[in-house]
This record gives C-alpha cells, structure tokens and sequence, in this order.
C-alpha cells in the first residue's frame, strides 16, 4: 500500500491502482479484528477514507499526470 | 472422542485438538503456515481462518459469525459448526496469498523447495493467479546463519516456525524476528550461529525455501526423489525418518512421525550420518584366501563355502572353539539368522555381544529441561540395536559372552574359528582386539569397512549399509521398530539377510517379516515388531 500510494504521490498512478489500494484495504480488515492485533486497522483505515471520500480528487491528479509516466516508471521497475 | 461439523460433514476428532487439526486429520486441506503440531500456536499468518457458528451476542442464536476465527487456535468442542467452504474464506484465503507473495522473488527455478514448497501448493489451490504487484520489490539479504545452514529472507514468510523451534524445542534461542512491518526478517545475533544438535529440523519445517540445508542445496530435484520409510542407527534412540533417494544414491534423510520415539524430530548427526553409504573404501567384493591367493566366489556359491568351511573346522578342532561375534549394527533378523547357523553347525559356539561405541553423553532438549518437559534426547549410545541383540543372546542361551571377555578368551587361545561382524560406519578395531587378528585359523568377517581383521581373514563378506539392509532395530526402550532398503547394495555386495538366509538352509528370497515367523518360537520377544498406530498427525 505505501508503494502504490507513494507512487500516486509521484504523479505515476493508474486508474486500477486505486481500486488496488482499497481492496489491500479491506483484505487487511475485513472487519476491525481480523488481524492479531490492531496495527493494521490503523493502516488501512486512513487509507480506505481517504480513497472513498476523495476519490475524484485522486483521479484528477491521476489523470493530469504527464503522459506515460506510470508506463515507463513501471517498464524500469521491471 | 468429539463430534464436529465441517462443511455440514460429521466427523469425529480426538478432544483437545485444535479445528485446524481435526480438519486435517479427517482430511480437509486447509492452508496453514504457522502452525505446527509439534510447536506453540501463534495464529499469525491467518491463512487457516474459517467461518465459525457462535451464539449473537444479543439473541443468543447461533449464526454464521461475520468474523472468521483462526481455527488454528480455537479447540474443538463438541457440536461446533465450521464452514472452509464459503465465499468469505476463500476469499480471504487468495489475499493472504496476495500478501505472502507481494515480496516474494520469482526464485523457483533455482530453490531448493520448488515441488514440496506450500507457497506454491496453496497459490495454487487458494491463491489468485496473477500478481497485481507491479512495484519494485523488498530485497532482504541471503544469510549465512550457520555451519548446516542458509536463510534466504527474501523468500521468508515470516511464519516464525524456525523461532519458536529455537525457542520451545532445542531451548537453544539463536533464531528472532529483526526489524518490523513489512521490512522483517528472521536473523541470529551475530557471533552466535545456528549451531544446535538439532538444527536440521529448521529446514524441515520451513514451509517455504527460506531455511535450506547447504548439504542438499542444488542436489536434486524433490520431485525425482523415491522416499523409503526407515530408522535412524545414528544411535540407540531409533528414530524413524525417511531416506530420499534416486538412482541408487541417498540424497538426504528426513524425519517421520512417530509419538512413540521421536515425534517429528531427529538430530543433525543421524540426518548427515548417511555419507558413508557412498565412501568409495566400502569393501566391495567378497574375498576368499587360501594361502597367499584369494579368489572372489560367486555369491550363490559363498553360502555352501561357508558352511563346509565351519563344518570341516568343527570335525578338526571341535565346536567349544567357535564364535561368532554380532555386531550392535546388525538387524535382528539378520543376527538370529547368523546365530541359528552358528549353533547349528556347532552347538557348543559361543556368541558374543559385539563392542558397542558411546560418545559423549546423553543430550536432552530443550537444553535446560528435565522430566516431563524434554521433547527429544540424543543418547551416547550410537548403536541402533544393542538391545535387540542382547534379546537375542538371552533367548538364545547356550555360550554368550561380553566383547571383553570374547578378547580375552582369544588371548588365551580358547578360540580359534571366527565370525565377526562389522558394519560400523567409523573404525572399531581397538588395539586390543587387533592384535587378535592372526589367532584365528578361520576367520570370516563381515563388514564395511578394511581393518585389521578383515586384512587377516579367509572369508571377507561385504557388509550392507543399513539403508541397503531390510529388518528390525530394538532402541535402547525396548521398542522394535522396521526398517525397509532403499537402494540396492553396491556392485559386487548383497544384501547380508540374503545370504544369511541360504546358510541357514532355506531358499528363495531373504524377507524379513517371513525371518520373523521363523524366530517367533526362539525368540518371541524380537518377533513383534512396532508400528505406530497414530495416523500420522499432519504437519509439514
């Protein structure tokens, strides 16, 4: 999650990776308590409000980014 | 005896056991990771987690709860409803898997544990089938941790089997968790390596190729490997394992479970005490002399060379001067076969109890436990069948003899024709039975290794490695436990219970669950041999 979200940060974001970013999310919690203890609702949960509340928000940027950017960071990566 | 319901199936399970146990045990495969029967229950990977019936908390009726419990964890009580089959779970299921392998390199081509790995097992059954991680990956290190031993963290799923091994099984605390989140990693301090007598099982129970063993690294293949069952001869203790082989080569020994002796245990110097099988010194053909000259007889021969050899020695000299010495490496089976030909041919032999090697002293683990708390003992005795032999020499009566006494009474010259059994993987012959070895006008010996004896005899048989070998072992608690070959003898060798069993007169091949019919009048006591009755409680 903190990859893809510093990768929108870096204007290289997809459209997917936001559906990415809330389903990591909700695996992580699929209800408070899931997991064996509650570090990770604390992770997820900004997360989750933040990509339900402002998700126009995000796709604005994501879409306003320079062309090609997301394509070619990830060509790099791999 | 507890009555369950999985999957709206009625199944009966031992009481005490977790879901997570009762659900394999009747043969469910619900994918796990952290736990082990054998270890404490941590509940950490959440991979095994199913959907439970509990009272509402508001109605008291029971329901399907919306949160899924770790079955790993929740003991069985009788009535208990569970669900592995429903949306919910798989679909938790595929997203522990996403995030097990969001890390993970693309190593199965070149790791160990591609074939017999549960990363791929379970992605393939419960996972997704692609990788939605398109980031650049987390590189941990590849670590050196110990002398037996490699930790490569990059493919480690941080199930911590390995830490509470070091923890609650050998008590030796060399392994913990470094660094948090998704940046730890399994480490050991550094001066301090992972060098415990039984840090193999490390590897064993490393569910991914995380831990490997440097012996076997890049061997072979798993999935080419044969897997025999047998017991260990490392010492009198007699674990059971398995012997991985192929091609007529052993390529590793694993432990298998048995609650009776080592539940699912065994120590580094059984696991890599196998090398010696392929020691290219093994004598590797039999040898008769006569004069300065010796021939190599056809084995079909050998058995009637044998015995007219004995039985023109017993008409010369006169059967009080034969003895036969069984060696605390031979099988039952194969140590009554000696014995019955022995008697046969000259009641009035003499059998001795061959020299038994102890080494140091019996180590138990955890290191600091006693009584009731230790889960596994290394003994100093490192035979695997003293007992089994002394049985037999008690049932069987007549002349018997301590070694001690045997190097005396040959000292003085009281006997002159011999039979003396060897197979000891490490030398034996002390100065004090070397100098026995021209006393001796026949002298047959059976063994693996040259020696002084064998440099002297008239007859040399080779002897077998055990994993060669089919028969029993009595451990140092009385317990008789089968063991089975795996790979054939080497060239110009045979298997000892074969020969054995033609001088004892009879035909066909040498097996040695028909020997013990044979012994069962003699002696009862080695007839009945043990196999465990538990189903083999499921861990991997």
């Amino acid at each position: 999650m903190h990859k893809i979200a510093t990768r929108i940060a870096a204007d290289a974001g997809r459209l997917e990776d936001l559906d990415i970013l809330l389903e990591t999310a909700r695996n992580m919690g699929m209800m408070p308590g899931l997991s064996i203890c509650g570090l990770p609702d604390g992770a997820t949960f900004p997360i989750e409000t933040i990509v339900k509340k402002f998700r126009s928000e995000l796709e604005t940027s994501i879409n306003a980014q320079p062309n090609q950017r997301a394509e070619d960071l990830l060509k790099v990566l791999n | 005896m507890a009555k369950i319901i999985i999957d709206s199936q009625e199944i009966e399970c031992r009481d005490g056991v977790t879901a997570l146990q009762a659900a394999l045990e009747a043969g469910w495969d619900v994918p796990h990771y952290c736990y082990h029967p054998g270890l404490s229950v941590v509940a950490s990977c959440r991979l095994c987690l199913m959907e439970m019936k509990m009272p509402h908390p508001k109605t008291k009726e029971m329901g399907w709860a919306p949160k899924l419990m770790p079955s790993c964890q929740t003991p069985v009580r009788e009535g208990m409803e569970i669900r592995f089959n429903t949306e919910k779970v798989k679909k938790n299921q595929e997203n522990c898997m996403e995030f097990f392998l969001l890390n993970h390199p693309l190593d199965c081509p070149v790791c160990d544990q591609a074939g017999e790995c549960h990363l791929q097992d379970y992605s393939y059954k419960f996972g997704k089938a692609e990788s939605r991680m398109v980031d650049q990956k987390y590189n941990n290190p590849k670590k050196d941790i110990g002398p037996r031993t490699l930790l490569y963290s990059d493919r480690c799923v941080m199930c911590t089997r390995c830490v509470r091994f070091s923890q609650e099984v050998s008590g030796t605390h060399e392994l913990s968790i470094v660094n948090r989140g998704s940046r730890a990693e399994i480490d050991v301090f550094p001066g301090l390596p992972l060098d415990n007598p039984l840090q193999g099982n490390v590897v064993d129970i490393c569910p991914v190729g995380c831990l490997l063993d440097k012996d076997f690294l890049f061997q072979r293949r798993v999935w080419e490997l044969k897997r025999g069952a047998s017991v260990c001869p490392g010492c009198a203790r007699g674990c059971a394992i398995s012997i991985d082989h192929v091609d007529e080569k052993v390529y590793r020994l694993k432990p298998r479970f048995n609650p009776e002796v080592n539940d699912w245990w065994m120590c580094d110097e059984g696991r890599y005490g196998f090398k010696y099988i392929q020691d290219k010194k093994r004598i590797s053909s039999p040898l008769v002399r006569r004069g300065l000259e010796h021939t190599t007889p056809d084995w079909k021969d050998i058995p009637a060379i044998l015995r007219y050899r004995f039985e023109q020695f017993v008409k010369e000299q006169g059967g009080e001067k034969v003895v036969a010495v069984l060696s605390p490496f031979m099988a039952n089976e194969e140590a009554w076969l000696l014995a019955t030909f022995m008697r046969d041919v000259a009641p009035q032999a003499s059998l001795v109890m061959g020299p038994v090697p102890y080494e140091g002293e019996d180590q138990s683990f955890p290191v600091k436990a006693s009584g009731d708390d230790i889960k596994f003992t290394i003994l100093k005795e490192k035979a695997p069948n003293r007992k089994g032999i002394e049985s037999l020499l008690e049932s069987l009566g007549g002349s018997t003899l301590t070694f001690e006494q045997f190097i005396e009474k040959t000292g003085a010259g009281d006997f002159t024709a011999a039979w003396l059994v060897g197979g000891y993987p490490k030398p034996w012959v002390e100065k004090d039975a070397a100098k026995l070895a021209g006393k001796f006008d026949l002298l047959v010996v059976q063994d693996i290794f040259e020696n002084e004896f064998t440099a002297k005899a008239d007859v040399v048989l080779p002897a077998c490695a055990w994993a060669e070998r089919e028969g029993s072992f009595t451990n140092a608690d009385g317990l008789s436990q089968p063991f089975h070959w795996a790979i054939a003898p080497p060239d110009g060798a045979r298997r000892d219970g074969q020969y054995l069993f033609e001088i004892v007169g009879e035909t066909g091949l040498f097996s040695a669950a028909r020997v013990r019919e044979m012994m069962a009048k003699s002696v009862p006591t080695l007839s009945k041999v043990h196999e465990s009755q538990r189903k083999p409680v499921h861990a991997h």
